[in-house]
């Protein structure tokens, strides 16, 4: 290819080296942009299966925990998703109250349902007959969370927004 | 006049690029030389004492032994080349003497004293001596098919007397010389199955008879032929590294489709095993602490001066509470937040974000419970 390049006039020399000049600077930067790409998405890809890896070398203790968590736990008076609703309307009746279900996580032994409560214009009193209601039911029923805040427009009535969750113990048999 | 007393050419082959001229018209010599000092300006007062003609009219070269104590020179007249012989010096690599076949092929240890190289039209005699690998003579003789006989008797008696070697140990050459060029453009002479090894155009510069500004030109435009070409190479290979790399990426580029496929196929499992994880920490959490948001209000409410009034409360976590509260005494605030951290359940607090506007102040108030405090009657 050398000899062919040589034999060629010095006009032509030229006009192949600068082609062949431009045709890789072309080539050479998208080639580089798209390597640098791929060596991104490549590490991330790695990153992942590395993550993974790890889940999976956890998995049976993670399992085992779940297990030992729930084992103090009494599969009838655990709640599903449609139960824990239903408990919930009935200790909420008289109050100005909405209630709405959120996400579930699940595995093969347990369900964690998610539920949100947001009681409006209630006094003091009921929230805590409520509240007392609630603590009841605990662990199977209990408080993610809670936001407590006064009612500007009515004195001495409280808006409060409870996320609730329940447990459910998922027996063999369903 | 030389030793080489000869009239008629001897034939031989050549290659385009590397001219080879028959040995008849050269004058030739080896000499001694002073290893210390530079060489080409002995060989060129060696040549103005030997030659018969000014050296501005001789083409000439030479070539130094491996202990660089003798050089073999070479001239001949420039009339003696026609120019249309000459036409064709300009293009070629190398324009040499074509007896430096038998100067540049190695010689083993069983060697003979001297050749005789035999062509249709002329003799070659060429005799070495211990004094140096370099041939101590080189005699030509034209010569026909009548008076070959005599030609060879005559040459070799020559040699002999000149030499005072012993001929009864000759070999004998026939054939032409031929010249070719190899891929690294290096020159190879031969002749019936004798050939030099490849000699390169640095090795042979001062073999070659041209003028030393011819050479120095053609010097120059073999350097810049040399840079264009290697320029040339260089984005070829560049290219041809671009096109392996393309290859690469198409590769990898599937491995990493297959290994995305695998991440995917993967993750629904993954993901049942982070809810597992979730799930188990809360039940732990939940084992370990539920919260308690009022019990945690009526803990720190105790203490609240009457001028501090509650407006907004959030949980964070089990063990702590976020309030946004207002007072109309400022100086409740700080007596507030001493009386708090004075409690034995309480880890910390923390008043953030004052305000005051109107004789109000307004704050948020950070309160954490040390673990497990709500279940020992803390917050009662």
């Amino acid at each position: 290819m050398k000899r062919f390049f040589q034999n060629r006039s010095k006009r032509e020399q030229v006009l192949i080296l600068l082609f062949a000049l431009i045709g890789l600077a072309w080539w050479g930067t998208s080639l580089s942009a798209r390597a640098n790409d791929q060596y991104r998405g490549w590490r991330a890809t790695h990153e992942e299966f590395k993550t993974q890896e790890l889940w999976l070398e956890q998995r049976e203790e993670i399992l085992e925990r779940v297990v030992s968590a729930g084992e103090t736990l009494d599969p009838s008076r655990a709640l599903d998703s449609a139960q824990s609703f239903a408990e919930l309307n009935r200790m909420l009746s008289g109050l100005n109250a909405e209630v709405s279900s959120q996400r579930t996580e699940r595995t093969q032994q347990f369900a964690l349902h998610g539920l949100q409560v947001n009681i409006r214009r209630a006094p003091l009193s009921d929230i805590l007959k409520f509240y007392g209601q609630l603590s009841a039911r605990a662990p199977y029923l209990g408080i993610d969370s809670c936001v407590i805040s006064t009612d500007r427009s009515s004195r001495g009535m409280l808006n409060v927004n409870f996320r609730i969750y329940s447990i459910e113990v998922i027996t063999s048999g369903e | 006049m030389p030793a080489t007393a000869t009239s008629a050419p001897v034939p031989t082959t050549t290659a385009p690029a590397v001219i080879l001229l028959t040995g008849e018209r050269f004058f030739v010599r080896r000499i001694p030389i002073a290893p210390d000092s530079p060489t080409a300006p002995q060989v060129e007062l060696a040549l103005e004492a030997i030659s018969p003609f000014p050296l501005e009219q001789m083409f000439h070269g030479h070539v130094i032994d491996r202990a660089q104590q003798h050089a073999l020179v070479y001239s001949a007249y420039r009339r003696n080349f026609s120019a249309a012989e000459q036409a064709d010096w300009s293009s070629a690599e190398s324009v040499l003497p074509d007896f430096l076949m038998h100067v540049f092929v190695p010689r083993g240890s069983q060697a003979t004293n001297a050749t005789l190289h035999e062509t249709d039209a002329a003799l070659t005699a060429i005799a070495w001596d211990r004094e140096s690998e370099l041939p101590a003579l080189i005699l030509h003789r034209p010569t026909s098919d009548e008076n070959r006989e005599q030609s060879k008797t005559e040459l070799l008696a020559e040699l002999a007397r000149r030499t005072q070697i012993d001929l009864e140990d000759l070999s004998i050459v026939s054939g032409p010389i031929t010249s070719q060029l190899n891929d690294k453009r290096s020159v190879l002479l031969s002749c019936e199955g004798h050939t030099t090894p490849p000699l390169n155009a640095t090795f042979l510069a001062q073999a070659d008879v041209r003028d030393g500004q011819v050479l120095a030109i053609k010097r120059r435009a073999n350097r810049s032929a040399s840079l264009w070409g290697n320029t040339f190479t260089l984005l070829i290979v560049a290219l041809i590294l671009c096109l392996v790399m393309e290859l690469g990426m198409i590769v990898t580029s599937r491995l990493l489709d297959s290994r995305q496929a695998q991440l995917d196929e993967r993750n629904p499992a993954i993901e049942k095993i982070e809810s597992a994880q979730n799930l188990a920490n809360r039940l732990e959490t939940l084992a370990a602490e539920q919260l308690r948001p009022f019990e945690m209000l009526a803990a720190i409410n105790a203490p609240r001066p009457s001028s501090v009034e509650f407006l907004r409360v959030n949980t964070r976590g089990p063990l702590q509470l976020e309030i946004d509260a207002q007072t109309t005494n400022a100086n409740d605030l700080r007596t507030y937040e001493a009386a708090l951290k004075s409690l034995p359940f309480i880890d910390s607090v923390t008043i953030s974000d004052s305000r005051s506007r109107s004789g109000r102040t307004t704050f948020s108030l950070e309160v954490k419970f040390k673990p497990r405090s709500l279940e020992t009657g803390g917050g009662s």
